[in-house]
């Protein structure tokens, strides 16, 4: 039997009476690769941060056990603050950022940087390491490299210098931190790779996530975390395909497309929204839209798909009239904006914007927001609205939270006050703009459906925006695919799928499931530091 | 969570704001507390350091210091807070005026912004005195010329920054007319930030206006002001220190309390995750 | 680069001098009242006859063309550094202005160094543990620092160290007496820098790079001195210009305290005695460095960054 590379039991961490990690018992056998899942929040960054010695500063670390193989011994970490760590970092124990990029220091040079991580780690640092290192890292002229600032490297460049560095002294246990959407699918593949080929050399390798594909196909084993405790650990092929713990099929499910997508809208026409040869150019980026044709019939959902950078935001600016395109013709409810005016036509659409927290006036309470639209508008008394905006709160399943401030909601319950406020005016088109990208897998099927219901309820026409498939086709009768500012493809929901011919539809049904959206990466850290 | 939000900064903020608060009040009653006329001379020896008597001394004309010092305060204090209400709501009002007008208005206010809040005070309130002769008023006018640029510069990258918020672009999306933007995106954002500058720029009036008084180009003598208390102090600072000392603390006490009330503010601006002027 | 810091340093100061020249015609009397009335040139002559002088030296003067005509005059007048004759000393101003510039480079210069050093210790240690006792005591320290007075630090600096250790209270410009203004000047400037810098260097010890370098083994000096601190320093150098603004404001006071032959303690002497040429000279004048040395700082920010500048070369 091997010995593990390192062993943990009873591991916490607090941070004054939060406790963050409660007693997580792990266990690294050399050449697996053991993956840490769970919800954000569950306290898998906290963990990867114990595993080096690294929680910030007010933090508290306890254990019972935390050895580490560096070399012939093992190295007893548990004491708090254990001094220990500074001499096993780097050479036994190497992190990979969540972007590898962003590891290096702007303003030195590549030589200087990999002399400096070499001498760190117990390395002579000379010329021939550095170079030596340099090419294990994937560069084909390691001289022509040394002698580069870092910030002058490409992104691809910087993320393989940042991998290479932190696993040029081949430690015993490698921690690789959740890659971020910063990284495009090439760059996660390449990753990938990387960590299966550390595990085949007899490095431990440890990969926190809450990607479920990236799991599967990389892991070994897996531990579940759910409100800083273990839910469930084992072989990943017992624990992903019959998981035990509520958490871990929530992750699972999370993941997992909505079967059947509404069939066809039977209205035609252009009630709601008509839009024809939009324009749109930005002095800074150019033309975004390059002519949209797009028809929105009344009670119909269509959805609007495309990468980031498609234009979809822009889009979204002109219709609701934030923005003034430069060319073609918008009717609303068959009326144009020059002859009708904004401020009406603004009772008509209404949005639930994307990011909903930030969306949110975080100065008011949930009631003040949703009555917001009402009073902008001076619609009823203000009794009459104060208990239309109640009626509201109640039907997105915010009963009696009306008095709180989004400071005092979860992000989900901020996405429902969202909603409830643009249906206060009942409009005749919605527009959603990445209704559940800020949102943890887990919640997002419940503001899916919420949506799917009331839009029917209200039978309003509705416009959801996203760069995700699923979503679309869980909420929308047609599917429209935005490209480079143009429509390029436009099918009923149900026949995307089969019919789809244009590349980019292609990618997008390929490149599924769910990526971890950035608000919410950037949200773990901010609670953190 | 809130609670731990308002932690050191808001006791700081208390801290400096009973600070200033008592160097008020101690204005305000000064009649009622002080044993002496502050104008009276004679009323005890000429430069006689602290007694029961006189319990900060006496100046050359045998006048009390300590009534000259609670008097000198009712001057400084009511100067330094008319002119600020006056340079923040100038600056606040123009930095938003040109921050909504946009464009090339913006732009070019931008630079004369920059310019005038690089500006020393100090400086120009000098060049005023000297064109002008010198009097507490000249000098609060030297200052009030560049002091509402930094309201300005402010509350411009604020109206600017708040109205890009995701909250007030949804708000404007939903219907919200200018008012409405302004009173519930804008002046939330807006009014932390600016009473902090203000606390700031308090401080360095007070501290300008002593300092031009102390150099005999403020308030003259023999008026009962913190300045020029100073200014008469400094001609006897090597055999009567307490002459300037005495009006020189009362200037530190009261700016220390503003600066307290600065810091403690900004931090607890920063907590709640808002813009924090310099 | 460079060139471009030139034109915008050269428009700011032309639209400076037009509200310096704004100032100065706005003060009550005009150049004619003022020589008339110092000199005591009208004593000697019938009213009659000064009225006619005054006229024409009205015209000399050019005060009976347009506004912008006069400061057409004006500026080429102050471009060729032809400021006028101070009427204490019947001197070019400008002259007088520059013998005093090195004196006042040099307390300004020192007591800038004492402010970044100062504040880059305080910096240092604090922002090793934010949150920590020393935070904390040096916080309140620099609280103090701020509120101190100029004048009161500086009175009683020169008072009790001339008596204890015997420091030259008056005298030419020399070493021995430069430390002790520039100590005062220094502690002035202290605290804002010091902010700054903590804040910088706390922000930067979060970043990945600096994460990425702890894990790779790094220890905190390292961490500090080679990665953290160059990114960490390029934010303070925008407060330059600004702690100028009150490094100036503030050598005003101490070169009057400590009579030091500078330009301020020259300007000060001469309000009192009504010598507007050299008023005009000293605004002027300091607009210039103002002006400059802010333009400066931006330049340098991008050359000590090269990012800045390879994004400028990129947008232009």
């Amino acid at each position: 039997m091997t010995a593990s590379a390192m062993s943990v039991s009873g591991l916490s961490v607090t941070y004054g009476q939060q406790v963050v990690l409660d007693g997580v018992d792990l266990d690294l056998r050399p050449g697996c690769v053991h993956v840490v899942m769970g919800a954000s929040g569950s306290g898998k960054t906290t963990l990867l941060r114990a595993l080096i010695g690294m929680v910030p500063a007010p933090g508290r670390v306890s254990a019972r056990r935390l050895l580490l193989r560096a070399g012939e011994r093992d190295v007893d970490l548990s004491a708090p603050h254990s001094s220990a760590w500074r001499r096993v970092r780097g050479r036994h124990v190497g992190l990979i950022a969540q972007d590898p990029a962003q590891a290096l220091t702007a303003l030195r040079r590549v030589a200087s940087l990999v002399r400096e991580a070499d001498r760190l780690t117990g390395g002579d640092a000379g010329r021939e390491r550095v170079e030596q290192v340099l090419r294990q890292a994937g560069f084909a002229d390691p001289r022509a490299v040394a002698s580069r600032y870092c910030f002058e490297l490409s992104g691809g460049m910087a993320q393989r210098l940042g991998v290479g560095l932190a696993i040029a002294p081949r430690p015993a246990v490698v921690l690789a931190d959740e890659p971020s959407t910063a990284l495009d699918g090439i760059a996660r593949a390449g990753l990938a790779a990387t960590l299966r080929e550390m595990a085949h050399t007899g490095a431990a390798v440890v990969l926190v996530t809450h990607d479920v594909t990236l799991a599967t196909g990389l892991a070994d084993d897996v531990t579940v975390l759910h409100a800083g405790r273990v839910a469930e650990a084992g072989p990943a092929s017992d624990i992903l395909a019959a998981p035990q713990h509520e958490a871990t099929r929530r992750l699972i499910n999370g993941a997992r497309p909505r079967p059947a997508a509404p069939a066809p809208h039977q209205g035609t026409g252009a009630g709601a929204l008509s839009v024809r040869g939009l324009h749109k150019r930005y002095r800074s980026t150019g033309l975004v839209l390059d002519g949209v044709d797009l028809d929105v019939a009344d009670g119909e959902v269509v959805g609007i798909a495309g990468r980031s950078g498609a234009g979809k935001t822009t889009l979204l600016r002109c219709l609701v009239g934030l923005e003034r395109p430069d060319g073609g013709e918008l009717r609303i409810a068959g009326r144009l904006p020059a002859e009708a005016g904004w401020r009406a036509l603004r009772r008509l659409v209404q949005v639930v914007p994307q990011d909903p927290r930030a969306s949110l006036n975080p100065w008011r309470t949930a009631r003040e927001l949703v009555a917001d639209p009402l009073d902008a508008h001076r619609i009823g008394t203000r009794a009459e609205r104060r208990t239309r905006a109640g009626a509201l709160l109640d039907r997105v399943g915010l009963a009696g939270l009306g008095d709180r401030r989004p400071g005092q909601l979860s992000t989900g319950q901020c996405q429902r006050v969202a909603i409830a406020r643009a249906l206060a005016l009942r409009p005749r088109l919605l527009i959603a703009d990445e209704p559940v990208t800020a949102l943890d897998a887990p919640l997002r099927q419940g503001v899916l459906d919420l949506l799917h219901d009331l839009v029917a309820e209200h039978d309003m026409a509705a416009l959801v925006i996203s760069h995700d498939l699923y979503v679309l086709e869980a909420l929308c009768h047609r599917i429209a695919v935005l490209d480079a500012g143009r429509i390029v493809e436009d099918l009923p929901a149900t026949a995307l799928r089969d019919r789809g011919t244009h590349p980019l539809t292609r990618a997008l049904i390929d490149c599924q499931p769910t990526e971890v959206s950035m608000a919410e990466s950037n949200r773990v850290h901010g609670d953190r530091g | 969570m809130t609670v731990r939000r308002w932690g050191a900064g808001y006791g700081l903020f208390i801290a400096g704001a009973v600070l200033v608060a008592v160097v008020v009040l101690l204005a305000v009653a000064a009649p009622l507390i002080s044993r002496y006329d502050p104008a009276a001379q004679g009323v005890g020896p000429a430069l006689a350091g602290p007694s029961d008597e006189h319990w900060l001394g006496t100046d050359r004309f045998g006048r009390d210091l300590a009534a000259r010092v609670f008097h000198g305060g009712r001057t400084t204090l009511l100067a330094t807070a008319a002119a600020l209400a006056l340079v923040v709501t100038v600056g606040t009002v123009v930095g938003a005026v040109v921050a909504a007008l946009g464009s090339v208005v913006d732009r070019a206010a931008r630079h004369l912004f920059d310019l005038l809040v690089a500006f020393p005070v100090m400086v120009v309130a000098l060049a005023l005195v000297g064109l002008w002769g010198p009097s507490l008023g000249t000098a609060l006018a030297g200052v009030l010329i560049v002091l509402w640029a930094p309201f300005a510069r402010l509350s411009r990258s604020l109206v600017r920054s708040a109205l890009a918020e995701p909250s007030a672009v949804a708000a404007r999306a939903l219907g919200a007319g200018r008012w409405r933007l302004l009173r519930y995106e804008v002046w939330p954002r807006l009014r932390g930030p600016v009473l902090v500058l203000a606390a700031v720029e308090a401080a360095q009036l007070i501290g300008v206006v002593a300092g031009l008084s102390f150099l005999g180009l403020g308030a003259q003598p023999p008026s009962a002001e913190w300045g020029s208390m100073l200014q008469e102090g400094r001609a006897a600072l090597w055999s009567a220190p307490h002459l300037v000392l005495a009006p020189g603390v009362a200037v530190l006490v009261t700016v220390l309390g503003l600066t307290c009330m600065a810091e403690g503010l900004r931090d607890v601006l920063d907590r709640a995750g808002q813009a924090v002027p310099e | 680069m460079i060139a471009r810091g030139v034109v915008t340093a050269a428009g700011l100061l032309l639209v400076a001098s037009v509200l310096v020249f704004v100032l100065v015609r706005a003060a009550p009397g005009d150049a004619v009242d003022v020589e008339f009335g110092e000199s005591g040139a009208s004593a000697l002559l019938s009213s009659e006859e000064e009225a006619a002088a005054r006229a024409q030296r009205a015209r000399e003067l050019g005060l009976d063309r347009s506004v912008p005509e006069q400061y057409v005059r004006w500026l080429s007048r102050v471009v060729r550094l032809d400021l006028g004759i101070s009427f204490r000393t019947g001197r070019p101003v400008a002259d007088e202005l520059v013998e005093r510039v090195p004196a006042s480079a040099a307390l300004g210069g020192a007591g800038f160094l004492v402010a970044l050093a100062g504040a880059w210790l305080i910096g240092l240690l604090s922002a090793r543990r934010p949150g920590g006792l020393l935070d904390h005591v040096l916080r309140l320290l620099s609280l103090a620092a701020t509120a101190v007075p100029t004048f009161l630090l500086g009175s009683l600096a020169l008072r009790y160290a001339a008596e204890w250790i015997g420091y030259p209270i008056a005298g030419e410009a020399s070493w021995r007496r430069l430390w002790l203004p520039a100590v005062v000047l220094g502690v002035g400037a202290m605290p804002v820098v010091a902010r700054l810098l903590r804040a910088s260097l706390i922000s930067e010890y979060g970043r990945p790079y600096a994460l990425a370098a702890r894990a790779r083994g790094a220890s905190p000096a390292r961490v500090t001195f080679r990665h953290v601190m160059r990114p960490a320093f390029t934010p303070l150098l925008t407060l330059a210009g600004l702690t100028l603004a009150s490094l100036v404001a503030a050598s005003v006071i101490t070169e009057v305290i400590f009579s030091w032959p500078g330009v301020s303690e020259y300007a000060v002497a001469a309000i009192s005695a009504k010598d507007y040429p050299v008023v005009q000279a000293y605004l002027l004048l300091v607009v210039v460095v103002v002006v400059v040395v802010n333009r400066a700082v931006d330049v340098i920010q991008h050359l000590l960054d090269p990012r800045v500048g390879q994004a400028a070369e990129v947008m232009a």
